[in-house]
């Protein structure tokens, strides 16, 4: 058994050992980054200018009512899992990532009924201001909640960037419920939905090498 | 604190007390884990060099994520994350580079020179042992077809036999193995 550098490499790390601040409990270092994303996705809808119905449509239309509400619950969920993910056991709590896997399970059980239900299916794919809206709107979240897991020690790449892939389509999806004044499914599929889709492919493709320690 | 650095039980001590910067401690803490990590790496690696790699791996690791370390939790179950994320993480490498196809100079007489640990591998000789039993006729007709692959028709040519007199001293054979083996 060649324990000698081992041995050594024991040694060495002794040496450079520094004191360390542990880190905080999950959701007491998830919860400000939730709040500074909410309150950035406030700033960008305030910015580009929130749709004249949005209130009626808040408090007048339950349809409208319960998919902001999922939206914004599988983003909150996704980002409070990636707080345990950060560290190598999820400090026992493995059932969190359940939480934003269901709610997106009910999401697409919800997209799927409003496709067959929806009259107006129109596919006319094309790049439109609620494309740029979208990527404007999950920039700092992405930014700030991937930079927030390399701050840990992750020991599931592909659940981290799938967790993140998932609270920034949340908060995405969200935000354009409130900026965008288009209700047909298939407007909201085509170019609210697969853009991130897209983003989360090119995201999930990288995941490994973001979040190598 | 505890004086016996391999005592698994302190060190969650240990590990607190390297996150306040505690040298000793933290020295006792990676000799007392680094044979854990290795005992637990030999139930799933075959290869010395291959266990020593993941061992340093680990080590590096734990140095480097130790603040995320939560002394009120056990230290076990976060130690063999680690362990488990590096050590699939090696054998991804090392698959993905064909290393497996190549044979280091010290162990040149493998061609596939597998890391992972096949508790299997003694049946090979046990099968061995069992065809040498066999009369000479009967090894070779169960050798062409179960070993190298010869169709009954084959065999029955090349040893001047009937086709089904192959098949049936294939099936013998077969059971005969079946009962030295069992």
């Amino acid at each position: 058994m060649s324990t000698d550098k081992v041995d050594a490499l024991i040694d060495n790390l002794s040496d450079e050992l520094e004191p360390v601040q542990p880190m905080a409990h999950p959701f007491a270092r998830m919860a400000p980054l939730i709040g500074v994303s909410l309150i950035y996705m406030i700033a960008v809808i305030a910015m580009i200018g929130p749709r004249e119905d949005w209130v009626p449509a808040m408090f007048g239309n339950m349809m409208y009512f319960f998919e902001f509400s999922l939206s914004l619950s599988i983003f909150v969920s996704a980002a409070l899992a990636l707080g345990w993910l950060a560290i190598p056991d999820m400090a026992g709590r493995v059932w969190i990532k359940a939480v934003p896997v269901t709610l997106t399970g009910v999401f697409l059980v919800w997209a799927v009924m409003r496709m067959v239900f929806e009259a107006d299916m129109e596919f006319n794919f094309q790049l439109s201001q609620c494309n740029l809206n979208g990527l404007f709107l999950i920039v700092l979240p992405v930014a700030v909640l991937t930079m927030s897991l390399r701050k840990g020690a992750t020991t599931q790449p592909g659940w981290s960037a799938f967790m993140t892939i998932l609270s920034f389509s949340g908060l995405g999806w969200a935000g354009l419920r409130f900026t965008c004044g288009a209700d047909s499914f298939m407007h909201s599929f085509l170019i609210h939905f697969i853009p991130f889709v897209v983003l989360g492919i090119v995201f999930g493709l990288f995941a490994k090498r973001i979040f190598r320690w | 604190m505890a004086d016996n650095q391999f005592d698994a039980e302190f060190w969650s001590e240990y590990a607190q007390a390297a996150q306040g910067g505690d040298k000793k401690a933290y020295n006792k803490l990676l000799t007392g884990i680094a044979p854990y990590i290795r005992n637990i790496l030999a139930k799933s690696l075959s290869n010395q060099d291959a266990i020593d790699d993941v061992v340093q791996e680990v080590l590096i690791s734990v140095h480097k994520s130790l603040k995320t370390y939560n002394p009120e939790r056990p230290f076990k179950p976060w130690l063999y994350s680690i362990i488990s994320f590096r050590r699939t993480d090696y054998l991804r490498k090392y698959y993905a580079g064909r290393d497996n196809k190549t044979a280091p100079l010290e162990h040149a007489d493998f061609s596939d020179f597998g890391v992972t640990n096949t508790n299997h591998s003694g049946e090979y000789k046990d099968i061995e042992a069992a065809l040498a039993q066999l009369p000479e006729q009967q090894r070779r007709i169960f050798t062409m077809i179960k070993i190298e692959g010869y169709t009954a028709q084959e065999v029955a040519n090349e040893m001047d036999m009937k086709e089904s007199a192959v098949k049936v001293s294939a099936h013998r054979t077969m059971k005969k193995l079946k009962g030295l083996l069992e």
